[in-house]
């Protein structure tokens, strides 16, 4: 009898206690809503991505949150899964009540809720997807990738070759879509650069040898090489060349060749990638205002939630969505979407990767690929790749950190 | 007739809930266990009546989708059309999976109809019309009057779907053909030595499952505006048709409609509570607590209640 | 008489395996006929040639005057060929009435619509095949759950269920007790006098030389012997077949 009135007395009182609380927060926190893929193939890359955009949560609270409120992050695994993104952003909309809305990261996840969001008026935030509203056409989309089309990713190596009085390209792409997309962007610079195509090779995506093809290249004698290939078949083309040699006349190697922006994959090749020249998001030594810092902080959190320990690739670029998010915020005081969408597409925005700006389909005006050439990196040493120098920035010219070195089995050889 | 009732009330009530729900979550939430209804209904004419058990469900799945989307980029056709056609090209791979069973019994036919998954993902994955590895996205209609959105739409024609996949499920079991389906699974032989003609039994039942199947597929590119093969062939399809038979109980065909409705309902509110992983351990946990408590389902457990009301 | 099923240098292999040999049999409308052998000597492939469930490699199978050795088994039983077997293969998850349901709705009540009618018709019929073989009692049991003895007698109301002209009663009575032989026995008596053309092949040579018109013995996939039981039981052939003498 007296544990029960015990029991009932605190129950009341923690009834009352949560009235009085809730009277004094009478400003409901902004809702920011998203899916991030935590499972399933961008999984590693999503977890990375999240911490990122956690951060950026804890850091505008900090600062007492966007237009006085707090603000509150929700987040679903949508396990890389495009048919269950839209059940969960209309479950974000429609019971979660969100306020804004993220995209989850990459193209395939993000696709289907395009029609979702055009159809409602809503502004969408872009997470590294590529051209994924060209269909669609949507006005209030706004992507956080530092590429547009297809040729801004092969740009930069082409105009550093023709800076070393290249004359001929061999081309190697793995025969999926996007990798042929990328060619055929890199076809149309090659041809006005008036480089001849010595050899041309388009293999099945379950390649796994690649020796022959290397040794035909090594044949053809070209001065650029192009590749254009999917992380397994990266490290072992990687490997190949290494092993084999692409011969004395190659300038530059390199190029679009996915999964060597990955931490463990770096980790992994370590020496093998001394020479190579491939496209990124952000290596050390570039100077956007706050990323550095950023980084120091990332890195702790990182190793302990036991994520990306170095995040160049993602993370950078997910804590910007929130800068972008909070500025526009700011500067039109509202959360109406059609506000902040004009107010987007007028501005620019400044961010820890540096300023952005929109085209009408929503993607960077000045896109920035960075070409990079791995250099003097060790074996078996994470840290090293902290460090500017060991990835040295050729392209875009504003942010140089080095000039080529070339030909290519020359600094392949140096430790 | 007390089913054709309950059908007719099931799907009015779709159609209601389409007219006066506004939150249009539970329209895509409950497409997707709709589909899984189908799926399952489908699974279970020849994985439960036959005993063949099928691991093929997405090639079924994902071809119907595919057929629809190949079908809208080419000439737009309305989704009636996408999904005739869908049911039309996976009946005819059931038709060539049926034929498989000629040779293959058992873990055999298992095994052949996971191989079937991966060729049509490999078929779709390089065949650059169809949007190759990295997807097709489409551009939907406006819904048909009345509908106001299109999600809404999808719904009322998933339900649709869904009653005609149950009624021809309960017009397979408790006809001639069930019988002889439940006799091929009990003994192939004895079945074949009783007159029945278990090969064209098969490729029947396989057709059929297929074609259900791949009109479950059918309006996947329209929910989605989108398709692209690695979720499209997700071997969580074939996942999600097999357990929930075995879930719900695979003698009566309101079985595996139990099944799905619980397993997906479950599944969608951990997507959006727990996480991705807690997803998959849920459909293996429960498989093991029925498969070891009661391993005819949760029908095998109300089973008296259910033989009495079915004569 | 003309013969019901005419067996015609029926040969069968299994990779370089001899199962069946240059096998003939003529068989009689409304015979008891007798098929006898140590184990392996192909009697059990015989029949399974002749019902359907293997195809032999040469030689014909004429079946009421039409060539029935290419026919799928369903065929052949619909035109009235049935057999039961030698290890009881009932339909597990049916009744016993439901067993019998399946080869009257595939062979005589056959039909793409089946009304109310038809179907309590079929049960009619069903329910007296049972009464005749002495099973009409289980008729509700699951099949799973009956005796030896009930099992064999499914297998032979099943077969009935198809009727046939021919019955093929594979090893009806081995491990049966006396009692239950003659049983059986007397059912197989009762089914020939209905008209019923019956090939036994059994090892309890009481049973089978009681019942047996005629009587077939084979060794090593050839007919070592053919004739009246009394003659085939003082056989010199036979008893070394079946002693290794």
């Amino acid at each position: 009898m007296k544990i029960r009135k015990l029991l009932v007395g605190a129950l009341g009182a923690v009834a009352f206690s949560l009235i009085s609380v809730g009277g004094a927060l009478a400003q409901q926190p902004i809702k920011v809503g998203m899916s991030m893929p935590q499972t399933g193939s961008l999984g590693a890359g999503g977890k990375a991505a999240l911490l990122a955009l956690q951060m950026w949560v804890e850091d505008v609270n900090a600062k007492g949150g966007l237009l006085g409120r707090k603000v509150e992050f929700i987040v679903y695994d949508d396990q890389t899964n495009p048919a269950l993104t839209p059940a969960i952003y209309t479950k974000l909309l429609d019971i979660d009540k969100v306020d804004l809305l993220i995209a989850p990261y990459g193209t395939v996840p993000t696709a289907p809720i395009m029609p979702l969001v055009k159809q409602r008026g809503l502004l969408l935030m872009g997470n590294f997807s590529f051209q994924v509203n060209r269909t669609v056409r949507h006005d209030m989309w706004f992507n956080n990738s530092p590429w547009n089309d297809a040729r801004s990713w092969s740009d930069g190596f082409f105009s550093a070759g023709s800076k070393l009085g290249a004359k001929t390209v061999a081309f190697l792409a793995a025969d999926q879509e996007f990798a042929q997309n990328l060619a055929n962007g890199a076809r149309v610079i090659a041809k006005s650069l008036d480089l001849k195509t010595v050899y041309e090779q388009n293999y099945p995506p379950s390649t796994v040898d690649f020796s022959s093809m290397i040794r035909a290249i090594r044949a053809a004698k070209p001065d650029l090489v192009f590749v254009m290939s999917y992380p397994n078949d990266s490290v072992a083309i990687i490997r190949a060349v290494n092993e084999i040699g692409v011969g004395p006349s190659v300038k530059l190697f390199g190029g679009g060749m996915v999964g060597l922006q990955f931490t463990p994959i770096m980790q992994s090749l370590g020496s093998l990638l001394n020479g190579v020249v491939n496209y990124n998001s952000y290596v050390p030594g570039i100077k956007y205002p706050g990323v550095e810092e950023f980084l120091a902080r990332y890195s702790k959190k990182a190793v302990a939630a036991k994520v990306d320990p170095l995040g160049f690739y993602l993370p950078p670029f997910n804590y910007a969505i929130g800068q972008i998010l909070e500025q526009a915020v700011n500067a039109t005081k509202s959360l109406d979407h059609k506000t902040l969408a004009a107010w987007l597409h007028k501005n620019e925005v400044k961010t820890i990767v540096g300023p952005i700006r929109w085209d009408a389909n929503g993607e960077w005006v000045n896109p920035r690929v960075l070409m990079a050439q791995f250099r003097g990196v060790a074996d078996k040493d994470l840290d090293q790749f902290r460090k500017p120098g060991k990835q040295v920035v050729l392209y875009p010219d504003a942010m140089k950190t080095g000039t080529v070195a070339a030909p290519f089995e020359k600094v392949r050889g140096k430790k | 007739m007390r089913f054709w009732v309950s059908a007719g009330l099931v799907f009015s009530l779709a159609v209601i809930a389409a007219a006066i729900l506004k939150n249009e979550y539970y329209f895509f939430a409950g497409y997707t266990v709709l589909t899984y209804v189908v799926l399952a209904t489908a699974w279970n004419i020849l994985g439960g009546y036959a005993g063949y058990v099928n691991f093929g469900t997405p090639a079924f799945f994902g071809l119907g989708a595919y057929a629809a989307a190949v079908l809208f980029k080419a000439t737009e056709a309305p989704l009636l059309f996408q999904i005739i056609a869908a049911a039309a090209m996976s009946g005819l791979l059931g038709f060539a999976a049926g034929l498989l069973t000629l040779r293959l019994r058992g873990i055999f036919f298992a095994i052949a109809t996971i191989a079937l998954v991966v060729i049509m993902e490999t078929l779709f994955i390089n065949w650059r019309y169809a949007g190759g590895a990295t997807g097709l996205q489409l551009l939907r209609p406006a819904p048909v009057a009345p509908f106001e959105s299109y999600i809404k739409m999808l719904f009322v024609v998933m339900a649709l779907i869904a009653v005609a996949s149950v009624a021809i499920a309960r017009y397979i079991e408790t006809s001639w053909i069930g019988r002889g389906l439940r006799a091929i699974r009990d003994s192939e032989e004895a079945a074949e030595c009783s007159g029945v003609p278990t090969l064209k039994l098969k490729v029947f039942a396989c057709s059929i499952s297929g074609a259900l199947m791949g009109a479950a597929g059918a309006p996947m590119p329209m929910y989605l505006s989108f398709i692209e093969p690695a979720s499209t062939f997700n071997l969580n399809y074939a996942i999600g048709a097999l357990a929930s038979p075995m879930i719900g109980g695979m003698t009566h065909y309101i079985g595996p409609v139990i099944g799905a409705i619980l397993l997906s309902t479950i599944q969608q509110v951990v997507t959006v509570t727990i996480s991705g992983e807690m997803n998959v351990l849920v459909v293996g946990v429960l498989l093991v607590v029925f498969v070891v408590a009661a391993p005819e389902g949760i029908l095998g457990l109300f089973r008296k209640k259910f033989s009495a009301g079915r004569k | 008489m003309s013969a019901l099923l005419k067996i015609r240098g029926v040969s069968k292999h299994f990779g370089g395996f001899a199962a069946l040999t240059e096998v003939s049999i003529e068989i009689a409308g409304g015979e008891r006929f007798g098929l006898i052998g140590p184990n392996g000597s192909g009697k059990t492939t015989l029949i399974n040639c002749v019902a359907g469930s293997l195809r032999n490699d040469a030689g014909s199978i004429v079946f009421d005057g039409e060539e029935v050795s290419r026919l799928p088994a369903y065929q052949r039983t619909r035109r009235g060929i049935a057999r039961s077997f030698q290890i009881p293969r009932p339909f597990a998850s049916m009744s016993v009435l439901e067993n019998l349901m399946v080869p009257l709705e595939y062979v005589a009540h056959r039909g793409l619509v089946v009304t109310r009618k038809t179907e309590a018709g079929a049960q009619d019929e069903a329910m007296a095949i049972l009464r005749d073989i002495g099973l009409a009692d289980k008729a509700a049991t699951p099949s799973n759950r009956l005796s030896q003895v009930e099992l064999r007698k499914l297998e032979l109301a099943r077969a009935m269920a198809a009727r046939p002209r021919l019955l093929i009663s594979d090893e009806a009575m081995a491990g049966l007790s006396s009692n239950e032989v003659s049983e059986v026995l007397e059912i197989l008596f009762k089914l020939n006098r209905t008209g019923i053309t019956i090939i036994m092949i059994e090892h309890i040579m009481q049973a089978v030389m009681k019942f047996s018109q005629r009587v077939v013995c084979l060794d090593a996939g050839q007919i070592i012997c053919e004739g009246a039981p009394a003659a085939i039981v003082a056989n010199v052939d036979v008893q070394r077949a079946y002693l290794g003498a």
